[in-house]
Formats: C-alpha cells, sequence, structure tokens
C-alpha cells in the first residue's frame, strides 16, 4: 500500500517536472539573445562575430584588463553565444536542473519531492527571473556560477559532519580547478566561498581536533587567488573610473538604501521562508543548529553584506545568496519532517503552493513577451 | 528581556510601543504623501466647491489614520492577544505583507462598487490577472501558513476556518469582479495574515526560547515594510 502511494506521488512529481521544464523551455524559447549577449556575441577586440574559441580567449583578455574580472562566467557565455539561441536554451535548462540538483545535495535532502521543491522554490523566490534565469548573460552568471559554487561548498562542508564521509576520488586534482572558477565566479559569492573553506580548516584544525587534508588548503587557496582576481582585475577600475564621484555621504546613503532594498526587499521571500525553517527547527523542536547550518547562514550574510562594497547591488546579483538561504531551509525542513508523518503532508502541499506559483508565474511573463 | 514572553518590563512594553507607535507614524506618513500627491482631499475639495483644499486634506488624513489604526489594532484586541510585544509583531507583519490600498481610490469607493462589473475571460491575460490575488498568496503566506498549521496544537478553530474562507472569497471577488482589486486583494491578504498572527501568537505561549529566529523574523518584516514605505515616500513625496 505504501510502495503504490510512493509510486503514485512520484508520477505526479515528475508529471509536476515535466510542466515545470515545458514551461521554462518556452520562456527560454521566447527570450532572444539581447542586450549584453549582442557584444559578448562579438569578438570585443574586433567587434566581429564570433567563429572560434580562440576569439574568446582573446576577448577574454581585453576583458580583464578593461571591462571586468568575471572572465570565466563571460567566457562561457560567449561559448554559448556562439552555439547559437537552441544550444544555449538547452544547456540553460540543464543547468536550471544541475542547479535545483546541487541544493539538494548540499542540503542532504535527496528525493524527488525535495528536488521539486528547490526547482520551484528557484524561481517562487526569485525577485528578477527574467534578468537572472532567461536572460542569457544572466544566467551564465549567476545559475551556471551558483550550480558550481555549491559544488565547492558541498566537498568542504561534508566534512564538517562528525561521522565519517567518504573520500571523493581524485579531490586534490579537481579542487583546484574548482576553487579557482569559484572564487572567480562573481565578487560577493567567490570571496565569501573562500571564507566559509577557511572557516572549514579552522573548525576541523580547533573543534573536531584533526588535521584537514591537504585538497582543503589546496581549495582554499585556489578560490582566493580566484576571488582576487575576479576583484582586481584592472578593468574592473577602468569602468569604475567612468562612475562620477559623489561625495561620502551621498555614497553612505546610496549603499545603505541598496542593502535596505536588497535585504528587506529582493531577498524577503528567500530570507523569511529561511527563518521560518530554523524557527520551527530551534525554538519548536528544541534543536541545535550544526556547524554545517551556521556555515550556510554564514555564507549568506557575507555573499549579502560584501556587495556593501559595490556601487551596485541590482535583484539580480541577488541570486546566489538566495540559493544558498533555499539550501540552508531545505536542510532544516529535512530534519524537521523525519519528527513526524504530519510534517511530511504539509510538505507535499507547501510543495504544490510553490510549485504552483512558480508556474503561475512562468506562464505570466511567457503571456508578456 | 523577552521579545515573545509577555513582559513584566515596563520599561520594554514603553518601548515595544514607541516602535509601533513609530511604525505607524511611519506607514501614516507614506499615505499622507500619497493621499495629497494623488490629490484625493483636492477631488472632494472641487467636488463641494471649496476654494482651500486643506481641510478636506486633513479630513483624508483623519479618514486613513483611523483606517490604520482599525485594522492594525482591532485584530490584536479581538483575538485577547493585545500586549505590547504582540502588538508590534502585527504591525511587523502587517507592514511587510498588506497591500497598499491607494489613498485616492478611497474617494471612488462608492463609484467602485455601484459600478461593478463582471471580469471578461476572454483572454489569457484577463484569466492571468484574474489569479493575481490567490497567486500572491501562493508565494509566502499559504507556504507560512501549512509550516504553521503541521507544527500548531491541534484543533482548528471555527473562526480561525471563517478567515480562511473570508480569504478565499476575497480572492474569488478579486477574480470576478476587477472593479473590487486593491480592495479585494487587501483583504485576501489581511484574512489571512490574521490567522498567520493567531496561529503564531499561540505558538509563542508554548515555545518562546531561543528567540533569536523569532526575533530575526519580525525584525526582517519591520525592515520590509519600511523599505516599502521609503519606496513609497520616494515618488510621492513633494
Amino acid at each position: 500500500m505504501k510502495e503504490k502511494h510512493n509510486i503514485s506521488r512520484n508520477i505526479i512529481i515528475a508529471l509536476g517536472m515535466v510542466i515545470l521544464i515545458a514551461f521554462k523551455y518556452i520562456l527560454h524559447h521566447k527570450c532572444f539573445f539581447v542586450m549584453d549577449d549582442l557584444w559578448y556575441g562579438t569578438n570585443l577586440v574586433t567587434g566581429k562575430p564570433l567563429q572560434s574559441f580562440s576569439d574568446i580567449i582573446q576577448s577574454q583578455i581585453w576583458h580583464f584588463f578593461n571591462w571586468g574580472g568575471r572572465n570565466i562566467t563571460h567566457g562561457i557565455l560567449q561559448l554559448t553565444l556562439m552555439n547559437g539561441e537552441i544550444f544555449a536554451n538547452i544547456l540553460n535548462i540543464i543547468m536550471a536542473l544541475v542547479l535545483a540538483l546541487m541544493i539538494c545535495i548540499v542540503s542532504g535532502y535527496k528525493n524527488p519531492l525535495a528536488f521539486m521543491l528547490s526547482s520551484s522554490l528557484i524561481i517562487a523566490l526569485n525577485p528578477n527571473i527574467q534578468n537572472s534565469m532567461f536572460w542569457q548573460s544572466g544566467t551564465v552568471n549567476y545559475v551556471y556560477s551558483t550550480a558550481w559554487i555549491l559544488l565547492f561548498l558541498w566537498v568542504y562542508l561534508r566534512e564538517t559532519t562528525e561521522t565519517t564521509v567518504k573520500k571523493l576520488p581524485l579531490i586534490p586534482a579537481w579542487i583546484i580547478p574548482l576553487g579557482v572558477i569559484t572564487g572567480w565566479s562573481n565578487e560577493n559569492m567567490g570571496p565569501a566561498s573562500f571564507v566559509i573553506s577557511i572557516a572549514v580548516i579552522l573548525y576541523l584544525w580547533k573543534f573536531l581536533k584533526c588535521t584537514p587534508p591537504v585538497w582543503m588548503y589546496l581549495g582554499a587557496v585556489s578560490s582566493f587567488l580566484g576571488s582576487a582576481l575576479v576583484i582586481l582585475a584592472p578593468g574592473n577600475f577602468v569602468r569604475t573610473a567612468e562612475i562620477p564621484e559623489t561625495s561620502f555621504l551621498i555614497t553612505v546613503s546610496e549603499r545603505f538604501l541598496s542593502m535596505l532594498r536588497a535585504g528587506a526587499d529582493y531577498l524577503f521571500p528567500s530570507v523569511a521562508f529561511m527563518l521560518v525553517a530554523i524557527f520551527i527547527y530551534v525554538t519548536i523542536l528544541k534543536k541545535k543548529l550544526k556547524p554545517f547550518h551556521w556555515l550556510l547562514l554564514a555564507h549568506a550574510l557575507l555573499s549579502y553584506g560584501a556587495m556593501a562594497l559595490s556601487p551596485h547591488y541590482p535583484d539580480r546579483a541577488t541570486f546566489g545568496t538566495m540559493c544558498v538561504c533555499i539550501t540552508l531551509a531545505l536542510s532544516l525542513l529535512k530534519e524537521i519532517t523525519q519528527q513526524t508523518h504530519e510534517y511530511k503532508k504539509y510538505l507535499n502541499l507547501l510543495t504544490l503552493s510553490v510549485w504552483s506559483y512558480a508556474v503561475y508565474t512562468l506562464i505570466l511573463i511567457i503571456n508578456s513577451l | 528581556m523577552s521579545f515573545t514572553k509577555k513582559s513584566n518590563n515596563l520599561f520594554l512594553s514603553l518601548f515595544m510601543l514607541a516602535i509601533s507607535a513609530g511604525l505607524l507614524g511611519f506607514a501614516f506618513l507614506g499615505y499622507h504623501d500619497a493621499q495629497i500627491a494623488q490629490g484625493a482631499g483636492l477631488y472632494i475639495s472641487i467636488q463641494c466647491n471649496a476654494s482651500d483644499r486643506k481641510m478636506y486634506d486633513i479630513l483624508m488624513d483623519c479618514i486613513g489614520i483611523l483606517l490604520l489604526l482599525f485594522s492594525t489594532l482591532l485584530p490584536p484586541l479581538l483575538l485577547k492577544k493585545f500586549t505590547s510585544a504582540s502588538l508590534l509583531r502585527f504591525i511587523c507583519l502587517f507592514l511587510a505583507f498588506i497591500p497598499m490600498i491607494n489613498p485616492g481610490s478611497l474617494v471612488h469607493i462608492f463609484s467602485q462598487f455601484s459600478h461593478c462589473e463582471l471580469r471578461t475571460l476572454g483572454t489569457l491575460n484577463s484569466l492571468l490577472y484574474g489569479f493575481d490575488a490567490f497567486s500572491s498568496l501562493l508565494l509566502l503566506e499559504l507556504p507560512l501558513l501549512l509550516l504553521l498549521l503541521a507544527i500548531s496544537p491541534k484543533g482548528k478553530l471555527f473562526y480561525q476556518k471563517v478567515l480562511f474562507v473570508l480569504s478565499l472569497v476575497s480572492c474569488l471577488l478579486y477574480f470576478l469582479f476587477p472593479s473590487f482589486g486593491e480592495y479585494t486583494m487587501f483583504f485576501s491578504h489581511y484574512f489571512i495574515l490574521i490567522l498567520i498572527y493567531d496561529k503564531t501568537e499561540s505558538l509563542f505561549k508554548e515555545w518562546s526560547k531561543p528567540q533569536w529566529p523569532i526575533f530575526s523574523l519580525y525584525l526582517l518584516c519591520a525592515l520590509k515594510g519600511i523599505y516599502r514605505i521609503i519606496l513609497l515616500l520616494q515618488t510621492t513625496h513633494i
């Protein structure tokens, strides 16, 4: 009887995911390459359409010295643009699913319902779906990068559980490029990930009284290098020189307003969702947050706080922080639902509610285009 | 010191009341600026052939204050949860979640209700916008309510079911009659919010420590409300 119930539930979840993916694809199909995509679709040095990988390398070298430090994401962007709309649409769908999967893996909540919930939450709690998930430049900068950032975080955070975890194969080899691209992704998530890697090393050393493995140091150093590259790229200074100078008071008031807008408006749904999960876990169930939870919370705070140094904090830039909040909420919901059967029933309804909102939002945007 | 337990500390109670008054005052400031910018008082003064709009602006401001006080003080009073902390919590939720009603639409309230026409459902657009009130609940209020229902004490009281039904009826009215839009949107959120408030307050009676998640959540709601009012002031302040 239970097995029959599980099979029918999984069929409903599969159907829900098919509907969600279908609407995502339709929206991707309707969103053409626009704005920055058109510029990045060319060799930034010669102005001619991209023809080969060498055009991308040449463009990114110029980009590093003249426009900004996000070479990894913009290099991948140029790769997707070079291969056309259909290729980009399919890859974007795959990466969105990978991102939802990474949220499930990092949170430890690995089942079909959690996957549907995370896929829906990424859309439902998103302050600007179009610019962060359906505009090609935004998709690569935020969806793609958050997927590998979560992979980097997972590799470290899994070591903070007190039970011994299985060693990942050949990790000393691939942690270095992963660390570099994590740090080199964007200006808030990259450095925040580096800080978390250091925090994990210190935690293992000071609290678990064990020697952190060599690969941890390699990952931390490589993410630091990546972060340094993304922040200290000469192109960043060329761009900031173009921004008119304002007085200290105006700068402080503008930064205060942009941080208030980001925290209280753009991130409100995801942070509220996360705080309710924390309230249930900590206050109702009287459980203590684990180091893993604290580290995710710290990452969300750091990635948010780092933007105080930026002159602009657009809504799409909260995407990574939002995903970290969702990850933390899901990891708590996993443990909450293990308490009683009642929670599982309400979680099914909650998933349905969020999924409905996500589908409604996608239909609304498709209809408006 | 406790944000959740009934406070015996007079100073803390007064402090919370002062914050509540401050938040309501700030909300009223936003209303006042919107009212002046939209010319609600001016419209009435023209209808009454008056030469000076000031008295009518004051009239609209008084209506605004009364509506604001009524909608924020009544639920804690009726639910017998009228403490300084409880009131502050409701005000934070109210400012964060409740959709705003344009002061300008208040002057046309009677004509809006007398000229009610059914929504024409010929296009996908009209169908989608008809679901706006219900869908806006699907994002946060309903998920929060579902989580609270999972953990709250068993037995749903009659008035709680009534509140839920009233919210759904408001959504239905929003779907059927677009001219009632602002009011039905307001009430659909308002009834659900009272339900959420009732559930959370009964939870705090049983579980109140540690306080930091609750405090953070309400602080976030207060900041959201403050930001919404700042946004309104940026566009309407003359």
